[in-house]
C-alpha cells in the first residue's frame, strides 16, 4: 500500500459500467446517493459487454443478415433486389453508430443524474478502500461507504485456441470483423455460437459449428432446437456434434469428432465456449469476500454479500443475461440504502436470436415434473398463423406448459418469428399467477404471431378454436362457478 | 401403539409461552421421528419442534397465531413402530412437563419454512403464487409469503392478504375464509378464527401486539418493575481511541472490521470480574441472588422488528478480535432473525451501545432478571479542564444502571469508577487475568 495515499471519499461506488452497473448507478442517484462508477474503459466503457460487444452489436449483425437473406426469398413474390454484396467495413460504421447512440444516451443519463465515471482498473485493498489504476498508469484511491460489484464476465478461452485477433477470435473479435471470411468454424454451439454462425452463414460465409455436446444449444429442450437445426442445414451450415476442437493450423481446424479426426476448412475460428465471471483480479479477499468455486459471487436474496457490499449481473449466479443484471440493480441499491428488498422473480426469460428465434420462460414439462408438479403441455404450430405466413416464416411452435387442475401457467416456450417478444406474455403470466383461462380470455391483436399463444391457452383450457388437438386433460377450476 | 400428548416444552430459560407460527403438517399426517411439526415463536427466536417418534398426528390443539403457555398440549400423536420405544420420559424435577415426551432442547436455527401449501391435494412443490408488487410489499414488511394463505384464485396471495398479515400478524386464512364458501386448504381447516379482522376506523388503526414487538413490550414492562439507580459519566476516551486505531489497523490486515465495541466489552468484563455483584440475576420470588461465574454479555441490537439481545457467550475469555467476530456474527443473525435460541438467552449482564446510532446519552433499562446494564454513547470532542486549563479531548458518555434492591449507590459508584479507569487507561486491560 502506498504510504501517504489520499483516498477520495465515495458514498456509493459501482465497479463496472455494464447494464448491471450503470442501472445501479442511476438507481443510486435516484435514491439521493453520491455515485462514482469505475470502469476499465471509463466513459467509453459505459454499456459494458452488452451494448458494446454483445447483445446490441450481435443483433445488428443478425438483423442485417436476416434482411439480406429474406430479401432474396421474395423473388417468387415478384421482388428482385440487385446482386447481394456484403461490406462488413461499412457494417462496422453502421454498428458503431448504433452503439454510439445507445452508449451516448446512457452517458448523458449518468451525467444528468450527477454520476461521475472514472476510468481505470479497480482492485480492493481494504474492506472500505480500493485502488484504481488509471489508463495513465496512476493510482487513485477511493474510500467507499457502499459498493456494488458489477464487473461482468469475459469470454472463456481454450488453451490451444487463444484469440489472436486475426485467425482465432472470441465473440468480441467476431463482431468486429471488417471483412467477411469465406470459411468460418465456430467452436461452441451455445446461444452465442449459434447466433453468430447463423448470421455469418446468411451473409455468405461457409460455416461449421463444432459442439462438444451431442446437439446444438444443449441447454435448451430438444423439441425447441429442432427447427433451428433444420434451418442451419438449409443454410448450408455444417454441424459437428460430440466434437472437440483441436488446433488451428494454416486454414485448417483439427477436430476430433467421435473417434475420427476431421479437418475443417476455416479462415477464421470463432471461440464461443462460454463466459467467466470477472471476479478473480479484484482483490475480493481484501474485501472479506470469497467467490464460489465457479467464480461467482453467491449473494443473499437482496444481492448483498455482507453489509455495504452487493454484487449484480454476470458475477452472480443465474443466467448471464443483461436483463437479469438490469433487474438486480435496483434491488442491490435499495438494499444498500437500508430497505428490505429481495430479488425474487418467478421466472427469467431467455432468448436465442437464431433462425427461427427461440424464447423460453418458466418450467419445461420435465422440469415441472421434477418439481413434483403435474404439467399439461399444449403445443400449437406456427404454420396455421396468418401473420407468420405473411412473414414467410411459418415454422416453429408455441408450447404452453400449465398445471393440471389449476390451469396455472408454468412455462411458455416459443420457436418462431418474434419469439423474443412473445415470451414476455408468458413471463407476465407466470409472475401474475395467471391461468390458461386468463390467457385464453385476453383479447389478442389480429393478425399477430401472438395469437398463437392465445390459441395454445385455449387448447389448454379445452376450448381450442382452430387447433384440432384439444387438451388431454381439461382443467377444473377450484373457483369456477 | 401409544398416544402421546405433545406439550409445549420449555425450550429456553424463562420462557413462559410461545406463539404458534405455522403447522408444518396437517392433522392426520404421518410423520417420522425428528420431522418438524410446528414452528413456534418465543420471545427469542422461531423454533421448529420435531415429532418425538414415527407416527401419526391425530390432533392439532391450536391454530396459527395462538399464544400457548409452556406445558399445555400442542398436538396429539399416535406413535407407531419401534420409534415409539425411543420416546423417553422427561427427566424428573420439571413437574410442568412430566407428561411431555423428551424433545432435546436443541433449538433449530430459523427454519426454511415449508410452504403452507395452498395447492389442492396431490399438487407437488409449487412456487408461492403472488404478483411482483405483492411480493415486494411482503419483503418490505418482513412477511413470509409461504406462511400466508392466499385468498385469490388457486390460493394466489393478493395485496389484501399481505396487508391483513401486516395489520394483524394474522397468518391465517381469515380473509380467504370470508370470501370463499368453503375452506380450501388444510391450513385453513386448523385455523380457528382467532385473529379478528383488522378494525379500521378512519385513520385510526388497531392492531394486536404480536411477535417480537410484543416480547419487547413485555420485557420493558418487566424492566420497569425494577427500581433503577443510574449513574452518568463522561470519560476521557483519548487513549481508548488511540488503542482502537492501532488494533483496527492490525485487524484490517486480516480483513476484520474492528469497531470500538469489542474494547468496551473488554472493559466491562474486566470491571465485572472485579465487581461480581454486577454479574448476577435476582429472583424475588425465591428471594435469591445468583452470582454467575461466566461472563455472558448481552449486546442490545436494534432490528426492524424490535430489540434483540444476542449474548456473547463467555465474553470474558474471548480476545478482542474474537469478540469483534462474534459481535459481527450475532449482529447479522439478529438482523435476519436467524439466531438460534442459545445465542439469545442466558445473558448475565447487558451492554447497550446507543452511541452507534448517534445518541449522546440515555438511560439504559435493566434486562431483568439481570441486575445491571451499561450504556455507551457516542464519542465526541468536548472541552474539559486538564490541569486547570481548558483542553479539547475525546469524551465517551456512559450510563450504568443497577437494581437498587441489590446494589447501592456506593457500589454503583465503585463499579463505574473501575470502568472509567479502564477506559481512560486501556493499557490496564492487558493486565487482566483469564
Ligand atoms: C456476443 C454476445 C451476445 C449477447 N447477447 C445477449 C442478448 O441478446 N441478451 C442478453 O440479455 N444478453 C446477451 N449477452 C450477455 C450480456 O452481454 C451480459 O449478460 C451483460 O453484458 C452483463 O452485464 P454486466 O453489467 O454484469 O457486465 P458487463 O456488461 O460485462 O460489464 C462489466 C464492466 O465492468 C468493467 N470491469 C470489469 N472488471 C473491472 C475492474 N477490475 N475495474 C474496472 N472495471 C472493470 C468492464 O470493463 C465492463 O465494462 C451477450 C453476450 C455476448 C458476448
Amino acid at each position: 500500500m502506498v504510504v501517504g495515499e489520499i483516498a477520495e471519499a465515495v458514498d456509493l461506488l459501482v465497479v463496472g459500467g455494464g447494464p448491471a452497473g450503470y442501472a445501479a448507478a442511476l438507481r443510486g442517484a435516484q435514491r439521493g446517493r453520491d455515485v462514482l462508477v469505475v470502469d476499465r474503459d471509463g466513459e467509453e466503457g459505459v454499456g459494458g459487454v452488452c451494448l458494446r460487444a454483445g447483445c446490441i452489436p450481435s443483433k445488428a449483425l443478425i438483423e442485417m443478415a436476416g434482411v439480406a437473406e429474406r430479401a432474396a426469398g421474395y423473388s417468387s413474390a415478384g421482388l428482385s433486389v440487385g446482386e447481394r454484396s456484403v461490406d462488413l467495413g461499412a457494417f462496422q460504421a453502421h454498428k458503431a453508430r448504433i452503439v454510439g447512440e445507445l452508449t451516448g444516451g446512457v452517458r448523458s443519463l449518468l451525467a444528468g443524474a450527477g454520476v461521475r465515471v472514472l476510468a481505470g482498473d479497480l482492485r480492493f485493498t481494504r474492506p472500505d478502500q480500493a485502488v484504481v489504476r488509471t489508463p495513465a498508469g496512476r493510482a487513485a484511491f477511493v474510500e467507499f461507504r457502499d459498493v456494488v460489484i458489477a464487473t461482468g464476465s469475459r469470454p472463456a478461452v481454450l488453451p490451444h485456441l487463444v484469440p489472436d485477433g486475426v485467425h482465432v477470435l472470441d465473440s468480441t473479435g467476431a463482431l468486429d470483423l471488417a471483412e467477411l471470411p469465406a470459411t468460418v468454424a465456430v467452436v461452441g454451439a451455445g446461444y452465442i455460437g449459434v447466433e453468430l454462425g447463423t448470421a455469418l452463414a446468411k451473409l455468405g460465409s461457409s460455416v461449421t459449428l463444432v459442439e462438444m455436446a451431442d446437439r446444438i444449444l444443449p441447454e435448451i429442450d430438444v423439441a425447441l432446437t429442432r427447427p433451428v437445426a433444420r434451418r442451419l442445414d438449409e443454410l448450408g451450415v455444417t454441424v459437428l456434434t460430440a466434437a472437440r476442437a483441436g488446433e488451428h493450423r494454416g486454414t485448417i481446424l483439427h477436430v476430433r469428432c467421435g473417434d475420427r479426426d476431421v479437418e475443417v476448412k476455416a479462415d477464421v475460428v470463432i471461440v464461443a465456449v462460454g463466459r467467466r465471471p470477472n471476479t478473480d483480479e479484484l482483490g475480493l479477499d481484501r474485501l472479506g469476500v470469497t467467490p464460489g468455486d465457479d467464480g461467482l459471487l453467491h449473494v443473499a436474496p437482496d444481492r448483498t454479500l455482507r453489509p455495504h457490499v452487493a454484487a449484480i449481473g454476470d458475477v452472480t449466479p443465474g443466467p448471464a443475461l443483461a436483463h437479469k443484471g438490469y433487474a438486480e440493480a435496483p434491488v442491490a441499491v435499495d438494499a444498500l440504502c437500508g430497505d428490505r428488498v429481495a430479488f425474487q422473480p418467478a421466472a427469467i426469460p431467455a432468448v436465442v436470436f437464431a433462425d427461427p428465434e427461440i424464447a423460453t420462460v418458466g418450467l419445461s414439462a420435465a422440469a415441472a415434473r421434477a418439481e413434483g408438479l403435474d404439467p399439461v403441455v399444449t403445443t400449437v404450430p406456427m404454420a396455421g398463423n396468418g401473420r407468420a405466413l405473411t412473414l414467410r416464416a411459418p415454422r416453429g411452435t408455441v408450447q404452453l406448459v400449465s398445471e393440471t387442475g389449476t390451469g396455472l401457467v408454468l412455462g411458455l416456450h416459443v420457436v418462431g418469428p418474434h419469439a423474443s417478444e412473445l415470451v414476455a406474455e408468458g413471463t407476465v403470466a407466470i409472475e401474475m399467477g395467471a391461468t390458461v383461462e386468463d390467457l385464453a380470455d385476453t383479447v389478442h391483436v389480429h393478425p399477430t404471431v401472438g395469437e398463437q399463444v392465445q390459441e395454445a391457452a385455449r387448447a389448454a383450457a379445452g376450448r381450442g378454436l382452430h387447433s384440432a388437438s384439444p387438451a388431454r386433460r381439461p382443467h377444473h377450476h377450484l373457483n369456477k362457478e | 401403539m401409544s398416544t402421546i400428548v405433545f406439550r409445549l416444552p420449555d425450550i429456553g430459560e424463562g420462557l413462559a409461552e410461545a406463539e404458534i407460527v405455522e403447522w408444518l403438517v396437517a392433522a392426520g399426517a404421518e410423520v417420522r421421528a425428528d420431522q418438524p411439526v410446528v414452528t413456534v415463536e418465543t420471545a427469542k427466536a422461531q423454533v421448529e419442534l420435531p415429532a418425538p417418534a414415527d407416527g401419526v398426528i391425530t390432533e392439532l390443539a391450536h391454530g396459527p397465531g395462538d399464544v400457548v403457555p409452556v406445558g399445555s398440549a400442542l398436538f396429539t400423536f399416535e406413535a407407531t413402530g419401534s420409534g415409539a420405544g425411543a420416546v423417553e420420559p422427561e427427566p424428573a424435577g420439571e413437574p410442568a412437563l412430566a407428561t411431555a415426551p423428551a424433545v432435546d432442547g436443541r433449538p433449530v436455527p430459523v427454519p426454511v419454512p415449508v410452504p403452507a401449501s395452498a395447492a389442492p391435494a396431490g399438487a407437488g412443490r409449487r412456487r408461492v403464487l403472488a404478483a411482483p408488487s405483492t411480493r415486494r410489499l411482503a419483503v418490505e414488511h418482513g412477511i413470509e409469503l409461504a406462511e400466508l394463505t392466499g385468498s385469490g384464485p388457486n390460493g394466489r396471495i393478493v395485496l389484501d392478504d399481505v396487508r391483513a398479515a401486516m395489520a394483524g400478524g394474522a397468518r391465517s386464512a381469515d380473509g380467504a375464509a370470508a370470501r370463499s364458501p368453503e375452506p380450501v386448504t388444510a391450513q385453513a381447516a386448523v385455523t380457528p378464527a382467532a385473529t379478528p379482522a383488522e378494525p379500521v376506523a378512519g385513520e385510526t388503526r388497531v392492531r394486536p401486539l404480536r411477535g417480537l414487538r410484543r416480547q419487547v413490550a413485555r420485557a420493558m414492562t418487566a424492566a420497569w418493575s425494577v427500581p433503577h439507580i443510574t449513574e452518568f459519566r463522561e470519560v476521557d476516551a483519548t487513549e481508548l481511541e488511540r488503542a482502537h486505531r492501532t488494533l483496527r489497523a492490525d485487524a484490517e490486515e486480516q480483513g476484520l472490521r474492528l469497531t470500538l465495541l469489542p474494547l468496551l466489552v473488554r472493559a466491562v468484563t474486566t470491571a465485572l470480574r472485579r465487581h461480581p455483584d454486577f454479574n448476577a440475576t435476582l429472583d424475588m420470588e425465591r428471594e435469591e441472588v445468583t452470582l454467575h461465574r461466566r461472563l455472558d454479555v448481552g449486546i442490545a441490537a436494534a432490528t426492524p422488528d424490535g430489540l434483540i439481545v444476542p449474548v456473547l457467550r463467555d465474553a470474558g475469555r474471548r480476545s478482542v478480535p474474537g469478540l469483534a467476530r462474534e459481535i459481527a456474527r450475532l449482529g447479522a443473525g439478529a438482523r435476519e432473525r436467524s439466531l438460534p435460541l442459545q445465542d439469545t438467552t442466558g445473558g448475565t449482564f447487558t451492554i447497550s451501545n446507543f452511541g452507534s446510532y448517534g445518541t449522546w446519552l440515555g438511560t439504559p433499562l435493566i434486562n431483568a432478571p439481570q441486575v445491571a446494564i451499561a450504556g455507551f454513547g457516542r464519542v465526541r470532542d468536548a472541552v474539559v479542564p486538564v490541569d486547570g486549563v481548558p483542553a479539547v479531548r475525546r469524551v465517551l458518555p456512559l450510563a450504568v444502571a443497577a437494581d437498587h434492591r441489590l446494589i447501592d449507590g456506593e457500589h454503583l459508584g465503585a463499579f463505574v469508577n473501575t470502568l472509567e479507569r479502564l477506559i481512560r487507561t486501556p493499557v490496564l486491560l492487558l493486565g487482566e487475568e483469564d
